[in-house]
């Protein structure tokens, strides 16, 4: 039986926290994570999840998560274009164990996103 | 998440999710990295000196409260370890003066990943961060900073300590009038501080001479 896997993009700056955070999400073999090198590649295709660091209009994905774009700055959730009440929600995705908290919560899948070395 | 107990990677960033995705990735490398939680110039320092790990990925600003991470290089080379800078900042000035201080190189952040570990496990091989050539380039950019700074700000250090004083307070917009009554001296002796200061500077007017002290990033001794 082929489990199903989360198409989660990868849009964030800088380069060196994308490609870090596309490595992590993959070691933890959930997602089918794509690392995206520009919202061109992203034309066209259907996200179930995306994490950006800046506002991004053009991307197609159920659930949108914005990190902080600077140190000590606010992140955020989109679900069907709608934003999550962070303090209800009681996620903060300014850290990983909170970024990858957001990703179980919003965009479940058949394990929980544990991060692996 | 699992703290490594001797690392042999410090990542000292207060960009939380940055710097723990960054170490967890690392580790996924074959390196024992682990993060600083960046709260005091203090807490850094003895959280570096108690694990002694081979190198300090060192952010170049620390946030608002820390500020630019550059003055705590020489503390932390103390501890044994090796600096190398990891930053979004490209002020070649800035960048140099972290060389000037002691860090190996510098890395981008706009850097893809894997060329981040390629330096890193240079720096760990005991290898140069950076080309010699880029390195003489950083360097280079700074002392000319520093000749333009020094060549702008010459003619105020023919000032006296009166005729700077009086600069002052034009910079800050009083009076002739204002200045003597504050400094309690006559008015003529403040004007004629003023033509001394504008004839030494080489200006005409105090307009340009205010403008001038601003151009060139002057500072009043007292307040500097």
């Amino acid at each position: 039986m082929t489990t199903w896997r989360p198409r989660l993009a990868i849009a964030v700056q800088p380069t060196v926290l994308r490609d870090a955070l596309s490595r992590v999400l993959a070691a933890a073999d959930v997602d089918e994570v794509i690392n995206l090198t520009s919202i061109d590649a992203a034309t066209g295709e259907h996200y179930d999840v995306v994490v950006v660091s800046d506002p991004v209009v053009d991307l197609d994905a159920d659930v949108v998560i914005t990190i902080p774009a600077e140190p000590g700055g606010v992140g955020w959730v989109e679900v069907g274009g709608v934003r999550v009440d962070m303090h209800v929600a009681g996620v903060d995705v300014a850290s990983l164990p909170g970024l990858l908290r957001a990703l179980d919560t919003y965009c479940p899948a058949e394990h929980d996103r544990e991060p692996h070395a | 998440m699992r703290r490594t107990a001797k690392p042999s990677i410090l990542i000292v960033d207060d960009h939380e999710l940055l710097a723990q995705t960054l170490a967890l990735a690392l580790r996924g490398r074959g390196h024992e990295a682990d993060v600083v939680v960046v709260e005091s110039v203090d807490t850094i320092v003895k959280e570096v000196r108690a694990r002694k790990p081979e190198l300090v990925l060192l952010d170049l600003e620390l946030g608002k409260e820390l500020g630019p991470s550059t003055p705590l290089i020489p503390a932390l080379r103390e501890t044994g370890a090796v600096v190398l800078v990891l930053t979004g900042i490209t002020d070649r000035t800035a960048l140099a003066e972290t060389l000037e201080a002691g860090a190996v190189g510098v890395v981008a952040k706009s850097q893809a990943f894997d060329e981040v570990v390629e330096v890193i496990g240079r720096v760990l091989a005991g290898q140069a961060a950076m080309r010699a050539g880029e390195r003489e380039n950083l360097l280079g950019a700074l002392r000319a900073s520093r000749s333009a700074d020094e060549a702008r700000l010459a003619p105020f250090r023919a000032l006296t300590d009166r005729e700077a004083a009086v600069l002052a307070g034009l910079l800050v917009g009083k009076t002739a009038e204002q200045v003597a009554e504050e400094s309690f001296v006559a008015v003529t002796t403040v004007r004629s501080q003023i033509r001394s200061l504008l004839r030494k500077l080489g200006v005409n007017s105090q307009l340009q001479a205010v403008a001038l002290a601003r151009d060139a990033g002057w500072v009043p001794r007292s307040s500097s």
